[in-house]
């Protein structure tokens, strides 16, 4: 496992910190899911030895950068989220995906809490009901993510 | 397995503090020190590969859509364009139109600037046809203040004077009417003389001049102000031609009017100035602005 594993779990999260930056539409911008803690939440629920926090602060890092937040920002949600994830990893993954996908939007609403509570004084950011879809969105991602996550897993027998 | 998990657990939220004021200290040092912004560019570069390669497909299909759309749209824009030229190319006559207006306007503004009296634009709306009666008619009257007898003037000089009035409108007979007499001096020489009307809208004649005055073709005849009509100084006609015949008193003299009287579109109505001979007028004019 050791190589492959690794870079296939570098390559998913780089993508997905790619994607996360793709200059949109303005409603599409809306609509737009957080790949990389859909990404970041799967292979801490897979493997949770070996990608927790500190890959969470690291990819949180790159966000931040990739996509203008203030650094650390990011870094400090996708550690908190991780760790809730990886604390819980056992019930969790007990889940079936539709109970898994709540769980995922209620972590997804922290996560765009605590953006709108660090950033919304700083950028005139309005705290209204638009804000929050993003959450339903990367809700609704988390199926085929983590059904495309998991066919890559068990094709490079990753953990 | 009990103790195991219990370590790794607590090790995981050893880490995930440690993590977590990391994450706190960078976010204050960014946004109250420069140095994170090295940190950020690094970071940036190392991204930009990876943000390319994502995004390509995206921009990729995004432009392949746009040409294919455009390709399609190709026909209707053109006629979209040609129709905008077209509206374009009369909207461009009407300002050509409109920029000659303007130059005249001011032109007639500067003039009326220089006689420092106040004046009033009209707009010559008709003309008389008859070759003998050279009279225009223009787009005020009674009722704006016109008077028969006021001096009607134009940006080059003296067109001619109110002849009859009405409530909207009023006639005036150019300085070219067979019946239009103006006193005039020659401006080099101060001969004075008649500048008379001809029939002719490119004609006038200066008589009562004797043989013997100085008059020269090309000399500027202006206004004298006698007349009581026009202020003096003011352009009316240029000497085209001198025949002195010793037989007769008078020099023949030809001359040419200093406005194009066929070619009028605008004029200004000289106002009234009260208490003040009009000879005074021009002259108190220049000292004292009204």
């Amino acid at each position: 496992m050791s190589w492959t594993g690794h870079v296939v779990v570098a390559l998913s999260v780089l993508i997905a910190l790619g994607l996360g930056s793709i200059p949109l539409a303005e409603p599409a911008s809306y609509l737009w899911p957080d790949w990389v803690l859909l990404t970041l939440a799967y292979w801490s629920l897979a493997a949770p030895q070996r990608y927790g926090v500190g890959v969470a602060f690291l990819t949180g890092i790159l966000q931040d950068v990739a996509i203008g937040t203030l650094l650390g920002l990011h870094a400090l949600i996708y550690v908190l989220i991780v760790y809730v994830l990886i604390a819980n990893h056992l019930r969790i993954r007990m889940l079936h995906l539709g109970a898994q996908t709540l769980v995922i939007l209620v972590l997804a609403l922290v996560s765009l809490l605590l953006q709108l509570w660090v950033e919304g004084p700083n950028q005139d950011l309005m705290v209204n009901l638009w804000a929050l879809v993003p959450a339903m969105t990367t809700a609704l991602f988390w199926s085929p993510v983590f059904l495309l996550l998991r066919s890559l897993r068990q094709h490079f027998a990753i953990a | 397995m009990g103790f195991h998990a219990a370590t790794r657990q607590s090790r995981t939220g050893i880490s995930t503090l440690v993590l977590a004021v990391c994450a706190l200290l960078l976010m204050g040092a960014d946004s109250h020190f420069g140095w994170t912004q090295h940190i950020r560019s690094a970071l940036l570069t190392a991204l930009y590969p990876v943000q390319r390669a994502v995004s390509a497909p995206v921009l990729l299909t995004h432009t392949f859509g746009q040409e294919a759309w455009e390709y399609f749209q190709v026909h209707e824009r053109n006629e979209d364009l040609e129709r905008e030229i077209r509206q374009l190319r009369v909207a461009k006559q009407e300002l050509e139109a409109m920029r000659r207006e303007n130059d005249r306007l001011r032109r007639l503004l500067n003039e009326a600037q220089r006689l420092e009296r106040q004046v009033s634009a009209a707009q010559i709306v008709a003309e008389s046809p008859d070759p003998f009666h050279h009279t225009l008619t223009i787009s005020r009257g009674e009722r704006h203040g016109a008077f028969a007898g006021q001096p009607v003037i134009s940006s080059q000089g003296a067109v001619g004077q109110v002849s009859t009035i009405a409530p909207l409108t009023a006639q005036i007979i150019l300085l070219t009417d067979p019946n239009s007499a103006t006193p005039v001096l020659v401006s080099s020489s101060r001969v004075r003389g008649i500048l008379a009307g001809t029939g002719n809208k490119d004609l006038l004649e200066l008589r009562y001049v004797p043989t013997s005055a100085n008059v020269e073709s090309g000399d500027q005849l202006v206004t004298s102000g006698l007349g009581g009509v026009f202020p003096k100084g003011l352009k009316a006609a240029r000497v085209v031609e001198v025949v002195r015949d010793p037989r007769s008193p008078f020099a023949k003299v030809k001359a040419r009017p200093a406005v194009p009287l066929s070619r009028l579109e605008d004029v200004l109505l000289l106002e009234r100035e009260d208490k003040t001979e009009p000879g005074e007028q021009a002259r108190q004019a220049g000292r004292s602005a009204p």
